[in-house]
């Protein structure tokens, strides 16, 4: 006897669906607050000096590897969060890459990203997410949905600079 | 930062760990430079209330341990082309953890060079909070890498 599925072929039409795209510029002081924050160690000469940068194979500062979404971020309003400081109660403007799922918990399942070429001050950014992949399982304590989002950052020229693929697991 | 030529990686090789306890303040500096204001990563009693014994790592902040792990390794002549990370496991304020690698694969294709590694993040007690893999574009000795100025 087949078990009864979770992903109907009405929910595996979200696959392709694709987000608005979004454009923001980057700016130096942007990537620079960025870097700063999250350097541990030693600063890399790459995303802080210029002179330096200049001569690597780089030809010049990049952007910091994880900083990709950092142009396109603001502060909620208070008045939009919940107690736990997370955004609560923002009215999705565009329509949601995530299907109506009968499944109430969501657990980050993992972060792939992919440089094709570096991110730098003074480019102007592209953002563009598309559902890529819905799969289920059988876990021990019933199904799991894996919902695999694609996001690709294009730059000026429209060329794809970096492509983050991320995955939440629906159970 | 030296060079890592390709012709000297190879397979099983373990990259320098690199270890750190992140402060109070960086997690603020985190935070507010990601217009990130989950109160987990700076309110201790919200972060008990939430069941964590202290302020909370940034799940990505932990992926940072990882991304500059391979940074110090690769230096300024070598370029990470490839992450993949899952946070497993939590980490707080003022916990040492450790970035590790391995090398698992070393390959060239289309006249370029490249590694793979395994990657995680550890803490003290060898618990691992964050595992991956790694993908870095290393220069050989005649030929640097290319990097698309377009």
């Amino acid at each position: 006897m087949p078990e009864p599925k979770v992903l109907t072929d009405e929910l595996m039409a979200w696959v392709g669906r694709e987000s608005a795209p979004k454009t923001a510029q980057v700016t130096e002081r942007d990537l620079r607050r960025f870097a700063t924050a999250h350097t541990l160690w030693e600063p890399n000469p790459l995303h802080f000096d210029k002179d330096a940068a200049a001569k690597t194979p780089f030809g010049g500062t990049i952007a910091p590897f994880l900083s990709y979404g950092n142009s396109f971020s603001e502060f909620p309003h208070v008045s939009v969060l919940g107690g736990d400081g997370h955004s609560r109660k923002v009215a999705p403007k565009q329509p949601t890459l995530t299907p109506p799922l009968p499944l109430p918990r969501a657990m980050a399942g993992g972060t792939e990203v992919e440089y094709i070429r570096p991110i730098r001050a003074g480019d102007t950014i592209t953002q563009q997410s598309k559902l890529v992949e819905l799969t289920e399982k059988l876990g021990k304590s019933g199904p799991l949905v894996f919902v695999t989002t694609a996001t690709t950052y294009s730059n000026q020229n429209g060329n794809p600079a970096v492509i983050v693929k991320m995955t939440l697991i629906y159970r | 930062m030296s060079t890592v030529y390709w012709e000297d990686v190879s397979e099983g090789q373990e990259i320098p760990s690199k270890s750190i306890a992140i402060g109070a303040a960086q997690l603020f500096q985190v935070s507010a430079a990601t217009c990130n204001t989950h109160r987990i990563h700076f309110d201790t009693l919200w972060a008990q209330h939430e069941g964590y014994e202290e302020r909370v790592i940034h799940g990505p902040l932990q992926g940072e341990i990882l991304v500059q792990t391979l940074e110090s390794w690769i230096g300024t002549t070598g370029w990470l082309r490839k992450i993949n990370y899952s946070n497993r496991r939590y980490a707080v304020v003022d916990e040492n953890l450790t970035g590790k690698g391995r090398v698992t694969h070393v390959y060239q294709d289309n006249g370029q060079s490249f590694a793979d590694l395994e990657i995680w993040v550890e803490k003290d007690s060898g618990e691992v909070t964050v595992p991956g893999t790694a993908t870095v574009e290393l220069p050989t000795r005649e030929r640097a890498i290319q990097v698309p100025k377009d």
